[in-house]
């Protein structure tokens, strides 16, 4: 490069089909330190990497994978924008690396066509050479060279050979490429008289590439964004331009695609040898069994049970360290910390709200490592090839179907996971219905109030008992409610033609390890720096609700002797402690007062403003202050419960306590509180509620917006709220 | 990624629920549904496997 860039880190923007390895590349060259952001406004992700080679310094952009520069939407805008140098948060770029498939060229140079019509200068990398020489291709990489007029190198990104010869090139010598003005005459007079127009508009800043597309794209993201702009004129303008295209035998937009893959095929004519007879490969050998009526459904089944039981069961123990650690750090800061508001903030607000955090991370790993295996062996493409069938009766393809079944165990990995659907629509679609899926954060709600108020009825001589019949009918209520949802979504929020569905089924190999890894570390890192914050920020609002204003030195006072008196319990012959009657006095006590408290919080005068608008599901205002508070999650209904009833923070769903704490609940005339229609009711609302901060965030995150999350609590909080209502009123007719 | 006029289609078989099915074009497997399937003129070629796409509607890149 010159002497003036060598002094600033050289930009190169990599871009390159799916399925081309890409990741690996960026990987092998930039290292892990990339850099994870967003684009605003948009879904992409932006990702920039650094690397150092011969004493300049080189900044990568990824780009998200893409068949073509046609950009349809804002999000596949943004790649056009960086290469054009044109995204105000990338600013100019030196380079395009454009990625190639060299197993499968003649389609992957459809986008390099584009890529050299922007004129921007571009490197082109043949990568996975390995597969193509497998296949038995020979490519004449320097008549290609030739051919094209730029750099040409050959990689196999997963073993880390050519990268060398890759670095060297980005900071060799850059020019602008020949563009191959591969589109007939006709087209490119029409580009000019465009260019003519455009500059009486006051528009002449529009580049080359621009142009191109405003005349090719009908109804494309670039036409909307000039007639947007305020011509008027422009829209009419471009349908008398391809009208005239049309009338000298270039139909818009069919003749671009046949123009450049006659371009593709003429160029890789003397370019690529292929044996004649295509032998039938190990993958179609392979698909023959994993994509089997049978046999492919079974492996399935078993797969999706494996990495469901994996965020399930396998996290446990991880999920059990975390809060393992909570406890430890807990008592610690109780033996250093004087009780007091500082005590209750470090405890309650910080630890919590760290621990509400970290609690998430051995799902996500967990998950992400076994969808990174699934997706870079080549599984996961044939997962969502056999459940499309189901999947888009209600709208959506079979790449929704893994994010919404990991949702089963925890909504925020699966929305995270969302990212292997590439259709906008559709993803959105599966991140707002995601959080219907029955979690198991739900779970120890269901199991406290079934625990308490389902009779242990069972029928069928025993086999079927009603406790278990209601947590099954609460675990699939999300899923039967999110079927109509998205069907409506997909409706009125994200309406158009029902896009036609192409999957390309790439070929089995074995998964990198180094991908594999990298991409469990870096959606864990994703989850802790962006969503954590904001769990962090709201677990401590909700606290600060909860122990605000009251005064507790009466609360801590007791609490004090409590622990003093639990210090020296008398010993049974066993040698476990027992306890006297002087303690127990002082619990209640102190219980009493804690209940007082959180009375008189806000959170407790919320909860009591709010009484009128619960009362129709069958709920006090205590029942009320404890779904508010289970906002950060859902668990938390259960301590805050316990704490309002009078039993201390310290209960879960199996205590016998809080089960007959609410049993004995009472209004202030007499009548129980809970009653079957009541734990029903409690248990639909926890069912379509959006009571998790956590899942709340990361649908921020993902959709880069407030707006979106906002909508998804809204919405769940309002079927809840309905679900809720119906169920009392129905079950009161009984 | 369009299927254009005048390219080999070979039809690798069905999904096990019966909907999209699994084709290769090039050297790419490609999986499409019926309905788009659909919109795709074939002419049969010699060995009954391997059919020959002309005359595609559906020839638009994606």
């Amino acid at each position: 490069m010159t002497a003036e860039t060598a002094t600033r880190p050289l930009k190169v923007a990599v871009i390159g089909n799916p399925n081309t390895g890409k990741s690996t590349l960026f990987n092998a060259l930039a290292g892990l330190h990339a850099h994870v952001g967003n684009y605003p406004g948009v879904t992409v992700e932006k990702k920039v990497g650094q690397l150092h080679w011969q004493g300049a310094t080189i900044e990568l952009i990824d780009l998200p994978g893409t068949y073509s520069l046609s950009p349809r939407s804002l999000d596949e805008m943004v790649s056009v924008d960086v290469i054009l140098g044109q995204h105000p948060q990338v600013g100019l770029v030196d380079a395009v690396l454009c990625i190639a498939d060299a197993s499968n060229l003649e389609r992957h140079l459809f986008l390099v066509g584009q890529v050299l019509d922007t004129g921007v200068p571009t490197i082109l990398v043949l990568n996975m050479w390995d597969a193509a020489e497998r296949r038995g291709l020979h490519i004449d990489v320097d008549r290609l060279r030739r051919k094209l007029g730029i750099p040409v190198l050959v990689t196999e990104a997963h073993r880390l050979k050519g990268i060398d010869a890759l670095r060297s090139a980005l900071v060799g010598e850059l020019s602008p490429p020949p563009q191959p003005k591969l589109l007939p005459p006709a087209f490119y007079q029409e580009c000019d008289r465009l260019a003519d127009y455009l500059q009486q508009q006051g528009l002449e800043s529009v580049p080359w590439y621009l142009r191109e597309r405003l005349l090719l794209d009908v109804g494309g993201t670039v036409e909307n964004r000039y007639v947007g702009t305020g011509d008027a004129g422009l829209s009419d303008y471009l349908g008398a331009a391809r009208e005239r295209l049309r009338s000298r035998g270039f139909r818009v937009p069919a003749s671009e695609a046949e123009q450049r893959f006659q371009w593709a095929r003429q160029l890789l004519s003397d370019v690529v040898a292929a044996p004649a007879v295509q032998r039938e490969s190990i993958t179609d050998r392979i698909d023959r069994w994993l994509t089997h009526r049978v046999v492919g459904l079974a492996v399935f089944a078993v797969l999706m049970f494996l990495v469901f039981q994996a965020i399930y069961a396998w996290a446990e123990p991880l999920m059990g360290l975390c809060e393992a650690g909570q406890e430890w750090a807990s008592g610690q800061i109780e033996s250093l910390v004087a009780p007091g508001p500082l005590r209750s903030l470090l405890v309650d607000g910080v630890v919590a709200g760290v621990g509400g955090v970290l609690i998430f991370l051995p799902q996500i790993m967990l998950l992400f490592l076994l969808i990174a295996i699934l997706e870079d062996c080549g599984y996961m493409a044939r997962g969502a090839y056999m459940m499309d069938r189901v999947m888009s009766t209600f709208g959506l393809s079979g790449k929704s179907f893994l994010p919404l079944m990991s949702s089963f165990a925890c909504a925020v990995p699966g929305i995270m996971a969302t990212r292997v659907i590439d259709n906008r629509r559709d993803r959105m679609v599966t991140i707002l219905v995601a959080p219907l899926m029955s979690c198991s954060a739900r779970l120890p709600v269901y199991l406290l109030l079934i625990g308490a108020f389902i009779p242990a009825q069972s029928y069928l001589w025993g086999r079927v008992s009603l406790p278990g019949l209601v947590l099954f009918a609460m675990s699939t209520l999300g899923l039967l409610v999110a079927i109509p949802v998205a069907w409506l979504l997909k409706k009125y929020c994200f309406p158009g033609e029902v896009g036609s569905f192409i999957l390309e089924l790439p070929e089995y190999k074995w998964p990198s390890p180094r991908l594999v890894l990298y991409r469990m570390y870096d959606r864990g890192k994703a989850f802790v720096q962006r969503a954590g914050s904001l769990i962090f920020a709201t677990t401590i609002l909700v606290w600060a609700a909860a122990y605000f204003p009251g005064d507790h030195t009466e609360y801590n006072r007791l609490n004090a002797e409590v622990d003093a008196l639990t210090a020296d319990l008398p010993v049974d012959e066993e040698g476990n402690p027992m306890s006297t009657p002087r303690l127990e006095a002082v619990e209640a006590v102190r219980n009493a007062e804690g209940a007082r408290l959180i009375r008189h919080s806000f959170l407790g005068r919320a909860g009591q403003a709010i009484e009128p608008l619960v009362i129709p599901l069958g709920w006090d205002w205590r029942i009320g202050v404890g779904v508010i508070a289970s906002f950060p999650a859902r668990e938390v209904v259960i301590a805050t419960l316990g704490t309002i009833y009078s039993l201390g923070g310290d209960v879960d769903e199996e205590s016998e306590g809080l089960r007959g704490a609410l049993r004995a609940a009472e209004w202030p005339d007499g009548r129980k509180v809970f009653n079957i229609p009541v734990a029903l009711s409690l248990m639909v609302f926890f069912a379509l509620c959006a009571q998790c901060a956590s899942t709340l965030m990361i649908i921020r995150r993902e959709t880069n917006s407030w707006g979106w999350a906002a909508f998804s609590f809204g919405y769940m909080t309002a079927l809840a709220y309905a679900g809720a209502l119906v169920t009392y009123q129905v079950g009161m007719l009984f | 990624m369009g299927l254009l006029p005048g390219e080999e289609v070979e039809v690798l078989g069905v999904a096990p629920l019966g909907d999209p099915m699994a084709i290769r074009v090039g050297g790419t497997r490609l999986a499409l549904r019926r309905r788009d399937a659909a919109r795709v003129a074939l002419i049969a070629a010699q060995p009954a496997v391997s059919t020959r796409a002309s005359l595609s509607s559906a020839a638009a890149t994606t």
